[in-house]
This record gives structure tokens, C-alpha cells and sequence, in this order.
């Protein structure tokens, strides 16, 4: 990030102010040189001089500052239903990314070649299923058997992105997943909030695959490809071409419902998942696509109700786990470098647990132990 | 007298506040001192999920002591929010580790004049630039023993206790040489 300072509105202030070089030179106790350069942009004030600076001119850091970052991180969210993103989640964050930029040098990936990602990605039906198709392959599976997130982690590491388990609650937050990417080390992080059901972490682990199979794309193109491919590669055309079959078969709606959540616990997917796959198939041959009554979102309700979430599955009782089991767990589970990046640098260059807190946005007290534990 | 406030960071309250009790908002010795922390720093100690060496920190008697924060009106509301725009970018450009909470703490310090009480290395460096005034812990430990708050007894024994679950501030060895040389 590049720092200059708004030469413009320094300027002005000064001028309305009615101060002189010379009086900036007093009040901030620099030297009239150092003020002249400063307004030439030939010299960055000192951080206390430069606040002092914009109290003199009552100017914010924004009205005096102009930062440059060609490389800003970009952001995905896999936000939680209902949740809005505002401008405070993306800053929020793309700190978390400059963060992050510190732990790259420690990575253990190749940087002399670029991962394989898709050419052209699209949601065309056909091109996903085809995207969906060559991705079974390479996690072995074929176009029937159920995806586990153990056969997504491997591919995660292939595409040099580096996922990162965190505890980040039930409740009150935006988002559940994000994918961060680091334009200048073409590196990609992905967080993936281990406190959600199964089906959810599954279908979201499937999604941020399919952002960092597509990172030409951006915004709404890039999560509407994630999404699409994420359910494509879950419930794929085979089985959901057989599920149409076999729910159109029932007569009334609540046998209907019944077979997609028969359908969802054998795959072990979200039965909004298989619904939806089901009706993306049914309008690609034009067939009329299934409507259920009101009735199927208390059967998901009462379905997801059935499984733990994913934290408590893998984990036990987190309020008993100290942050060695945490590391240790999370890092056979989902083979990730994170930890070990983290431990490196914390000890490398003295940092506290402030910086794990900025890097996992864990709880202090949960970013205390972990920093205890690596360090 | 008026008060002289004092603000403690997450690190030092937890190092303290289970054996100096209240440890909070209590005034003491002749410079009238009282320490505070911030109220964010409630919500950093709520909700964690792992096995933590603080659980004292949600019992009653803590919790209730640390409901009291430093008054602020709504003119240095805006300054300290001023500060921690200029405060946050720097941390973010060129001295990663403090954090935001971290990064509010020299923001209120600087707005009401006072010193924050730290360990954190980058933090003290992030106050130094911001000509925040800072101390170490045991600095603070010798404030309260020079006005009979504490006595010599106690903080050997909080300072064993660091020792015992391996929580000891950065530069222990030091500030014990200078602060505390019969220790």
C-alpha cells in the first residue's frame, strides 16, 4: 500500500486556517523544511506528526491521506442466509488479507508455476456438469458416489489455497466462509467456520472450490459460478436426472417431500441442494420443475435438527478442547499449513496474539491460547 | 484531587486482575490512580470456545468490575475515533501484530492524555510512534506497591504465577532488574 498525502484539501485547510509553513512548522515542533517537503510529496510524514498534522487542519484520515493499493485483497463472502454485506465487512476483511500477506513467504507451495484453473468458467448446464465431471476424477470418485469435504481438502492444496478452520459461533455474524485472495502473491486463503452443519460446511467447502477454480471472475459472476458449481459437483446430472424421476413418481406433495429428504440423507447433502439440482436438470430438458408445499422447509428444518454441526462432530465439546487438540485436529483434518505458517512467523518475528486474532478473528481469549499453544 | 487514570490492555488485566481484587476502578496512593480498561474489551473476552488458563474471567465478581470504563463525551468520542483511523492504518502498512482492539487503547490514551499499561511488544512500539505513553506491567506492579496497594509479597507470588502457567510478560527478566531488584 502506497501512502500520500492529499495535497489538495492540506492546502486548502492551511490556507482557511489561515497558517503558514512556517506556523505548521511550530505547532507540529518539525521544521519548516520538513513541512515544505511534506506538501512537495517528497516526504511521508512520521505517523505522530502526520496525526498531529490532520488535528491542526481538522482534517480526517481520510480527507488527508490517499492510500494507493493496486493489489488490493480480494474478497468472497459465503454469507449467512438473510445477511447483508456491507462496506465494513469487505474492509474488515481485506485487513485481514494485508495481515496475511506476511504469512506468504512461509508457504510451502511451488511460486515458480501456477495452479490449474478453468479457462473460460460460466454457469452453462452442460459446462458445469462437464467442470463437475472432471473434478470427481480427480478427487476419485465417480458420478454416483457422495462427496466427503476429506475428498475437497486434497484439492485445496492442489490449487495452492490454504484453508483455514476457525470457531466463529452459531450466531451474530455475516458470514460463515470467506475466500481471500492476494492479487500480488496469487495466493488464496479460504475460511471455513467449523461451527455449522455438515450439509452447510459440505456445500460451502464445494463453493469455495469453485472460487479458486474461477479466479478470473468477480462479484456476483464469481459467487453465482461458485454456487452453481458447488451443487453441480454435489448432486450431479446422473442423480439428478433419477431423483426427478423418483419424486415426480410420488402423488402427493408430502411423499414428494419425503423422497428428496430420503435423497438428501443418502448423499449427505442439504435437501435444498438436491431440490434445487433436481429443477436445474428438469429446466434444461424443459420438463415441468418439482413445487412442494411449505411443508418441505420444516422437513429441513427437522432434517438439519438430526446431524451436529461439524465443530462438535470433529471436535467433541470445544469448551473442554485447549488449543493443542484444536491445532492438532484441524491440522490432520483438513491438511492445512495454516497453523504451521503461523507458528513459523509468530516466533520469527516476536509477535503476540493480537496478530492471531487480526489473521483467524477468533475470540481474544481463543486467539490467547492458540498463540500460547504455537509459540 | 482529580483522578489519574490509567488504562490496562487485555494482557495486563488478565496478569493481574484474579490476584489484585477489585482490580478495577478502585483509587489508590496519593495520585488518586484508577485503572481502567475499555468496554470492548468485554465483548474480546465473551464467546470463546477453547479451554482458556483466564476462566475466572467470567465469574461474578469480574464481570461486575469490569462494567466501569473511562467517561468520555461526545467531542473525544470523535477524536478517539480520529486517532484510531490513523492508528489502524499504520498497523496495517507497517507494523503488523497489535489489534484493533489493541490499536483503540493508544487511540483513547492519546485523547485523554493517560498511559496504557502493556507487554505486547508491537504495542508499546505502536505507542512509542503514536507518543502515546505506555508502561510495562511491572511498572504498574510498582506504582501500586510505592502507594501501599499491593506489597512485595503478593507480587511475587503473581509473578511465580505467570512463571507456573508460562504467561510471563515479554521483557520479565528486565523490567524485574529495574523495578523490583530484591525480587
Amino acid at each position: 500500500m502506497k501512502k500520500r498525502l492529499n495535497i489538495q484539501n492540506a492546502s486548502k485547510a492551511m490556507q482557511d486556517a489561515g497558517l503558514t509553513q512556517t506556523a505548521v512548522a511550530e505547532q507540529l515542533s518539525v521544521s519548516k523544511e520538513a513541512v515544505s517537503q511534506w506538501l512537495k510529496e517528497k516526504s511521508f510524514p512520521r505517523p505522530n506528526k502526520l496525526l498531529q498534522f490532520a488535528k491542526l487542519l481538522q482534517l480526517g484520515f481520510g480527507e488527508l491521506v490517499i492510500n494507493e493499493e493496486p493489489n488490493a485483497p480480494v474478497i468472497a463472502f459465503r454469507k449467512k442466509a438473510g445477511a447483508k454485506t456491507k462496506n465494513h465487512h469487505v474492509e474488515k476483511a481485506q485487513e485481514t488479507g494485508r495481515f496475511l500477506r506476511h504469512l506468504v513467504p512461509y508457504l510451502p507451495f511451488d511460486t515458480l508455476e501456477m495452479p490449474p484453473i478453468l479457462k473460460s468458467p460460466n454457469c452453462d448446464y452442460e459446462y458445469l456438469c462437464q467442470v463437475a465431471s472432471k473434478v470427481r476424477k480427480e478427487i476419485n470418485l465417480n458420478e454416483t458416489e457422495t462427496v466427503d469435504f476429506t475428498h475437497l481438502i486434497r484439492r485445496f492444496s492442489e490449487l495452492q489455497a490454504v484453508v483455514v478452520p476457525v470457531l466463529w459461533g452459531t450466531k451474530n455474524r455475516h458470514e460463515n466462509a470467506i475466500h481471500i485472495h492476494l492479487p500480488d502473491s496469487k495466493t488464496t486463503w479460504v475460511y471455513l467456520n467449523l461451527d455449522v452443519n455438515i450439509h452447510d460446511f459440505k456445500f460451502w467447502m464445494a463453493h469455495e472450490l469453485g472460487h479458486c477454480l474461477s479466479p478470473s471472475l468477480s462479484g456476483n459472476e464469481a459467487e453465482d459460478f461458485a454456487d452453481d458449481f458447488a451443487g453441480a459437483l454435489l448432486f450431479p446430472k446422473i442423480l439428478a436426472e433419477q431423483a426427478l424421476q423418483d419424486i415426480k413418481s410420488k402423488r402427493t406433495s408430502a411423499a414428494k417431500i419425503n423422497k428428496v429428504i430420503e435423497i438428501a440423507n443418502k448423499q449427505v447433502i442439504s435437501p435444498i441442494t438436491v431440490l434445487g439440482q433436481v429443477n436445474k436438470y428438469a429446466k434444461h430438458v424443459g420438463l415441468p420443475e418439482i413445487k412442494l408445499s411449505n411443508a418441505f422447509f420444516g422437513a429441513v428444518t427437522n432434517f438439519n435438527k438430526k446431524f451436529d454441526n461439524l465443530s462438535e462432530a470433529l471436535l467433541g465439546e470445544t469448551k473442554e478442547l485447549d488449543a493443542r487438540e484444536f491445532i492438532k485436529k484441524t491440522e490432520s483434518s483438513f491438511e492445512t499449513p495454516f497453523y504451521d505458517l503461523l507458528r513459523r512467523y509468530l516466533k520469527e518475528n516476536n509477535k503476540g496474539a493480537g496478530f492471531v486474532q487480526v489473521v483467524t478473528d477468533m475470540p481474544l481469549l481463543d486467539a490467547q491460547s492458540i498463540h500460547s499453544e504455537l509459540t | 484531587m482529580p483522578q489519574s487514570k490509567i488504562l490496562v490492555d487485555t494482557n495486563s488485566y488478565l496478569r493481574l486482575a484474579q490476584t489484585i481484587r477489585p482490580l478495577l476502578f478502585v483509587p489508590f496512593g496519593d495520585g488518586e490512580y484508577c485503572l481502567y480498561i475499555l468496554p470492548e474489551l468485554n465483548d474480546e473476552l465473551s464467546n470463546r470456545r477453547l479451554k482458556s488458563k483466564f476462566p475466572w474471567v467470567d465469574e461474578d465478581e469480574h464481570t461486575e468490575n469490569r462494567k466501569h470504563f473511562p467517561n468520555i463525551g461526545r467531542k473525544q468520542k470523535k477524536s478517539i475515533e480520529d486517532n484510531f483511523e490513523f492508528i489502524w492504518d499504520y498497523v496495517q502498512t507497517e507494523l503488523p501484530g497489535p489489534s484493533r482492539v489493541d490499536a483503540l487503547y493508544i487511540a483513547y490514551a492519546l485523547e485523554l492524555g493517560i498511559p496504557v499499561v502493556t507487554d505486547d511488544k508491537d504495542m508499546t512500539e505502536l505507542a512509542v510512534a503514536f507518543e502515546a505513553q505506555v508502561m510495562p506491567t511491572l511498572e504498574l506492579m510498582k506504582i501500586m506497591h510505592d502507594s501501599n496497594h499491593t506489597d512485595l509479597k503478593t507480587i511475587k507470588g503473581i509473578v511465580d504465577y505467570w512463571r507456573a502457567i508460562g504467561d510471563c510478560p515479554a521483557n520479565l527478566h528486565r523490567d524485574l532488574k529495574r523495578f523490583f531488584p530484591d525480587l
